[in-house]
């Protein structure tokens, strides 16, 4: 039996369908992201599957269970961390923990002590701190323990590495994985695509309310994403014939100087001065590019080849970008 | 299914949140006390007020006792609720097993205990300053005081219930409690003021607090003892129930 299986969701906030028509399943044991810009519908459909909005069509099982009409049962077996929440300010990291703890039937599996599920977190040494005191990081790794005290079957995750810096996500990136080890369903929403990447057995990309994409991030890849992109900045080495000035990083030539490269689809003149070329092969591709700087006196400077990413999934899927 | 393990500990964490936050603290133990010697002086020199048997302190009690009860009840529980509204605690419990009447409740029980302990301390202040003589069954007084309290516990649940922002909450507050504590005469004795105010005061719940107070202290009140009993009742449940039904997580 699936985890989690939707048929044909919608939700609408009056004209706009802010979820339109959305049908996956989640596997147990899996980790699943549904990855999409603010505003997709995530945070929408995240929150039709906890039981804490209506839907406006379609049908959602959630382990089994029918999250509107079985939602205290279904809320004794998940856990959930909600996008924007708050706890109140004089409450201690430890009182928190103990009294969410307390709303379950079933003992947590952390016993009397928390060192299993604050110590990947960075909290261990923050029990006796009240939730005023912490700084937002620490706020959003206590609401991911939150939803975990009770060792839910399924866990949800709205967005929850926003505000972290790169070192705390990875260490919540690898909880998450040995959360999973532990046999926990993840159902997580992200709009940073290297989440979904590293974190996600599966992703369904999410874009004004329909899911326009599904499978593990290198089917994805695979699939959509194509092209490699080669990186550089463009730096003129010899001075024009005539004028004694320096190089000037600011100039570039326009795209047009790079689109006759063989292999190139796209080119993307970025604001600090580097130009991105979009190839179909990029051996070929750079073999000329490398030749053509040459010949012309430029320097490439930062030159490196990126593989094709989630970003670049979405940007082929939508056109637009996923940031921004 | 609410655990009472749960309920427990939702009412031990709200007492410790109630105690951390001095205003409320500082509003019960110390304000209070100092609302008897207020209405003690006031009284003292007032010609127009013969005490009738009692000693001074018995007629002074019900008052500020009734302030707090009125005090506690619409800030204490209908403040919190709002902010915890506003800011997504609610939301947060929505997602566990807690149900509403369980949020309400326990707010509520940690409201009643400390205006319970504001009482006592206000009775024995009174018996040491100002004296008591007044023959009080002392469970009929805790029942007067435990029916008025739910009253105005469950005008509170249903303030925290109504309005969409712990602003415009907090605005209705004040105006609610100004004006219960001025029309139901227990600021300003209702023989000082004018017969039309005496007419209000019979639609304030506030009212029908101090009457019942007082005739569970006094054995005497402006109004029939029934009419108290049955105001503050319907109040409590009925109230209680609109806002059980009301209630919104976000």
């Amino acid at each position: 039996m699936a985890a989690i299986s939707v048929k044909d969701l919608v939700k609408r906030y009056g004209p706009i369908r802010a979820v339109d028509g959305v049908s996956f399943e989640v596997r147990p044991g899996e980790i699943f992201g549904l990855l999409g810009p603010n505003g997709a519908g995530k945070t929408t459909t995240i929150e039709c599957l906890e039981g804490l909005r209506v839907p406006d069509g379609g049908a959602i099982r959630v382990l089994g269970l029918d999250p509107r009409r079985d939602r205290y049962e279904l809320h004794q077996r998940i856990g959930v961390q909600l996008q924007s929440t708050a706890l109140p300010d004089r409450i201690r990291v430890g009182e928190a923990l103990k009294l969410f703890a307390s709303l379950y039937r079933r003992r947590g599996p952390w016993g009397r002590r928390w060192e299993g599920l604050l110590e990947p977190l960075g909290l261990a040494d923050k029990l006796r701190r009240y939730y005023h005191s912490l700084s937002g990081g620490q706020k959003q790794r206590l609401h991911i323990a939150l939803a975990l005290v009770h060792g839910p079957d399924l866990v949800f995750l709205d967005e929850l590495t926003t505000g972290l810096d790169p070192q705390a996500r990875r260490a919540v990136w690898d909880f998450i994985q040995t959360i999973r080890g532990r046999g926990t369903t993840v159902f997580l929403t992200t709009h940073y695509m290297e989440e979904a990447e590293r974190l996600c057995d599966r992703v369904a990309v999410l874009d004004r309310g329909k899911i326009l994409a599904l499978g593990s991030p290198q089917e994805l890849i695979a699939r959509f994403g194509g092209e490699s992109r080669i990186v550089f900045r463009p730096l003129r080495q010899r001075p024009p014939s005539g004028s004694g000035s320096a190089p000037e990083p600011g100039e570039r030539g326009g795209a047009a100087r790079w689109e006759g490269l063989p292999y190139v689809r796209r080119v993307r003149l970025e604001a600090d001065g580097r130009v991105v070329l979009y190839s179909t092969k990029s051996s070929a591709t750079l073999a000329a590019l490398i030749r053509e700087a040459e010949s012309r006196g430029w320097d490439l400077e930062e030159l490196h080849v990126q593989r094709a990413t989630l970003e670049d999934v979405f940007l082929a899927l939508t056109g637009r970008e996923l940031r921004g | 299914m609410t655990t009472l393990r749960g309920f427990l500990r939702l009412t031990w964490v709200e007492m410790l949140l109630f105690l951390r936050e001095w205003q409320a603290v500082f509003f019960s133990f110390v304000f209070l006390p100092m609302l008897l010697f207020l209405f003690g002086a006031i009284f003292r020199t007032h010609p127009g007020v013969e005490l009738g048997g009692f000693a001074q302190g018995d007629l002074l009690l019900p008052i500020p006792m009734a302030i707090g009860i009125a005090s506690n009840a619409i800030y204490t529980v209908s403040g919190p609720l709002a902010v915890y509204r506003e800011r997504g605690i609610l939301k947060r419990f929505w997602a566990t097993p807690l149900r509403p009447y369980a949020v309400l409740l326990a707010q509520g029980a940690v409201v009643y205990a400390m205006t319970l302990l504001a009482a006592l301390l206000l009775i024995g202040i009174a018996k040491f300053s100002f004296g008591l003589s007044a023959a009080v069954n002392p469970w009929a007084m805790w029942g007067a005081f435990t029916l008025g309290s739910a009253a105005l516990i469950s005008l509170g649940f249903l303030l925290g219930s109504l309005f969409p922002t712990a602003r415009s909450t907090y605005a209705i507050n004040s105006t609610i409690f100004f004006g219960m504590i001025f029309l139901s005469g227990t600021a300003i004795p209702l023989e000082l003021l004018p017969p039309a105010v005496k007419g209000v005061a019979q639609f304030i719940p506030l009212t029908y607090v101090l009457d019942l107070l007082k005739h569970a202290w006094l054995g005497q009140g402006s109004w029939p003892l029934s009419q108290d009993l049955a105001v503050l009742g319907g109040l409590a449940v009925g109230a209680t129930a609109l806002a059980a039904a009301l209630f919104r997580w976000d």
